[in-house]
């Protein structure tokens, strides 16, 4: 169920199947595992800090000149974080309500072949190389944020809208059967019991989604739309090392950051 | 003393005898899928009085979870019409018509993601119930269902044996107290222990509750033990039987019935007959109190009829003890031993009893303890010779003429 999951291997090594299905039984091992994922909850960011101090460190012990300061001013960097950050929250944010609401939509009864259609048409748009897909929407949509966030919203939309369909239709059918059998109306099972009960697939799908766009946001600067991308292509144009390396160190390190946060907050949300 | 079972009266076991109203009523109700050639439930017309516990049984595959699902509209019938306490089931918006039905589901269907006491909770939600008076309804239907409220409110379904997960199941349904309960093999995922004693739980709740149900097994003994009429699917979708166990046990109604019945008849006809179906032996008694003239009086009398002991009773009529009369004239007290009840026992259970009773008979009393009268090997066979011959040879079902 999980889709892109060897995306989310490459940060951390939990298993989401087993974190998504939120039906494994309580006791026998789950206590081992939930002191494994507190490690987890710890380590990153204990790891992530260690790895800020290197940065610093480094840039420390390297001689600056002024094109340098200017690109590594906090204040440059603060706003092109916080650039990064719109990026990501806001087209995972839409990529998580549209393909939510897509994937209710498609598994609704009777909607087998327009489920078909539009996954074909997600696959499409995720199969896509990112910078093939933002430089396409900046030549038909004009250059800027906005574009970039076009842009990330179809390269990331599928694994969300996969969930939610998977998540959905992969219900026990009895459950089903008995909220329909004790009374419930269709919008009352969707909202009582399909979607609580979907909640960790769809997670799994949004984190999924997140990822990739903390990641392709980085690209959002090659169609003028800012984030910590910047760094990297100034670094290159003006050739200084240490502008490159801050660049993509603070990429990665966001990156980290943002899948520790989704991890979290899936946590908390999951049924216990 | 024979068992006087007549069909009419047969179906009457179990029930008042007063005429009930039809609270269920199936009119040629047929469905067929467009695919599929033959119909699945080909123009059934059954019905159902208050208060009445019906098994609809029969092989695998017959139709008996499709008619059941046409009472409560999860499947529309094809044809024919559908009459619950008089207003057809198509009037209703379909999830009015199903809060008011309790439906117990073929895999118990609890919700994983709620608590047991939200999952029980959930009619009573759906109809509007306020917390206070929703909260201490749970509580109770936990206990009426076996279940100790304090240590299962909270839990949630993964944490539930099966046995436990089939009775939240049943509280379930009958949250909201619903008039009418709809059961799809709501025991079937247990272990033959645990279903006896489930069935045996619900049998004792059914006396209370007094619902009309319609509950659907496979298991024909199940059906036997539980309902008051077994309504026995055939093959091509007919009904090939439908009447009270006795019934049907006694004289199944064509090779397929028998077939069906397999070869246990005996003990199930058994297990269905209860001590207040069969006529029971008289006994002399004596008061308690009455000594000397009195008491040799009554000895002497018994001695008469050929038995050598009496039956002393308390004044509410409750059997205390025996007095032997001994070759001398003495008398000595013996307890007694094996004590019946007429409404709870089955012929199978007085036979289990008796056999291992010191006095080859067993005292029968009623609800309150009061003595109706004896029975021994001798009574049961005789009240089953009528059976064993009715449809069937007695050598047939094993009754040795
Ligand atoms: N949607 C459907 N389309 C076509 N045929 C169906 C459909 N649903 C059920 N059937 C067929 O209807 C028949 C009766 O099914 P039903 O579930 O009523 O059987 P059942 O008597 O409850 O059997 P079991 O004891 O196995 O539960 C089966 O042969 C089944 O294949
Ligand atoms: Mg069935």
């Amino acid at each position: 169920m999980t889709i892109f999951s060897s995306s989310i291997d490459l940060f951390q090594a939990t298993d989401t199947a087993g974190e998504s299905s939120g039906f494994e039984p309580i006791k026998a091992g789950s206590s081992g595992r939930r002191v494994r994922r507190i490690g987890h909850f710890v380590f990153r960011p204990l790891m992530l800090i260690l790895i800020l101090g290197l940065l610093i460190l480094y840039l420390h012990s390297t001689p600056l000149d002024s094109i340098d300061r200017r690109s590594l001013y906090w204040s440059t960097i603060r706003s092109e974080l916080f650039q990064q950050l719109d990026l990501t929250l806001i087209s995972s944010a839409v990529v998580t309500v549209l393909a939510v609401l897509l994937g209710i939509l498609l598994t609704r009864r009777k909607a087998p072949i327009a489920n078909s259609i539009v996954t074909a048409l997600a696959t499409l748009g995720q199969a896509a190389p990112p910078v093939g897909l933002m430089i396409l929407a900046a030549l038909v949509l004009g250059v800027g944020a906005r574009t970039a966030i076009y842009a990330l919203i179809v390269y990331s939309i599928l694994p969300v809208l996969r969930n939610t369909v998977t998540g959905l239709s992969g219900l026990d059918k009895s459950i089903l059967e008995a909220a329909r059998g004790i009374g419930m109306r269709p919008i009352q099972i969707l909202v009582g019991v399909e979607l609580p009960l979907a909640v960790p697939v769809i997670m799994a799908g949004v984190r999924t989604a997140i990822i990739l766009n903390v990641g392709t946001a980085a690209l959002a600067t090659f169609i003028n739309g800012g984030g910590l991308g910047t760094m990297i292509t100034t670094g290159i144009a003006v050739d200084r090392t240490p502008i490159i390396v801050a660049g993509s160190v603070l990429v990665a390190v966001f990156a980290l950051a943002m899948d520790w946060v989704v991890m979290i907050a899936g946590e908390l949300l999951s049924p216990s | 003393m024979a068992l006087d079972l007549s069909p009419q009266e047969a179906s009457n076991i179990g029930t008042e005898l007063q005429p009930r109203r039809s609270v269920i009523e199936l009119r040629d109700v047929s469905k067929h899928y467009k695919d599929a050639g033959a119909p699945i439930v080909d123009r059934l017309t059954l019905s159902i009085s208050e208060g009445e516990f019906v098994a609809l049984t029969g092989p695998s595959g017959c139709g008996k979870t499709t008619t059941l699902k046409m009472i409560n509209r999860l499947i529309e019938p094809s044809s024919g019409q559908i009459i619950i306490n008089g207003q057809d089931v198509g009037d209703l918006p379909s999830h009015r018509l199903r809060q008011g039905i309790g439906y117990v589901i073929q895999n118990v269907g609890l919700f994983p993601h709620m608590t047991i006491a939200d999952n029980v909770a959930a009619v009573p939600r759906l109809l509007g119930w306020k917390k206070d008076r929703m909260t201490p309804r749970i509580d109770e239907l936990l206990s009426m269902v076996g279940l100790e409220p304090s240590i299962y409110r909270d839990r949630y379904p993964r944490e539930l044996s099966g046995g436990q997960a089939q009775r939240v199941g049943v509280a379930r349904a009958l949250a909201a107290d619903p008039p009418i309960l709809l059961m799809d093999e709501p025991f079937a995922a247990v272990d033959p222990i645990t279903r006896t004693s489930l069935q045996d739980e619900f049998l004792r709740l059914q006396q209370s509750i007094r619902k009309t149900i319609v509950f659907v097994t496979h298991d024909m003994a199940e059906a036997m033990r539980l309902a008051d009429r077994v309504v026995i699917f055939g093959p091509q979708s007919k009904i090939a039987q439908v009447g009270a166990p006795t019934e049907v046990l006694s004289a199944p109604a064509d090779a397929f019935v028998a077939s069906m019945l397999g070869s246990g008849r005996l003990m199930q006809l058994l297990s269905c007959v209860r001590l207040r179906d069969v006529s029971l032996d008289r006994w002399p008694t004596l008061a308690q109190g009455l000594e000397g003239d009195e008491r040799l009086a009554a000895l002497s009398s018994a001695k008469i009829e050929g038995k050598n002991r009496v039956l002393v009773l308390d004044e509410a009529k409750r059997p205390l003890y025996w007095i032997y009369s001994d070759a001398t004239g003495e008398s000595s007290k013996v307890e007694v031993d094996c004590k019946l009840e007429l409404d709870a026992t089955s012929l199978r259970d007085a036979i289990t009893q008796i056999v291992y009773c010191s006095h080859d008979c067993a005292v029968v009393v009623d609800g309150d303890g009061a003595f109706q009268g004896i029975i021994n090997i001798q009574g049961i066979r005789r009240s089953l010779a009528p059976l064993a011959g009715a449809g069937t040879s007695a050598a047939n079902i094993g009754v040795d003429k």
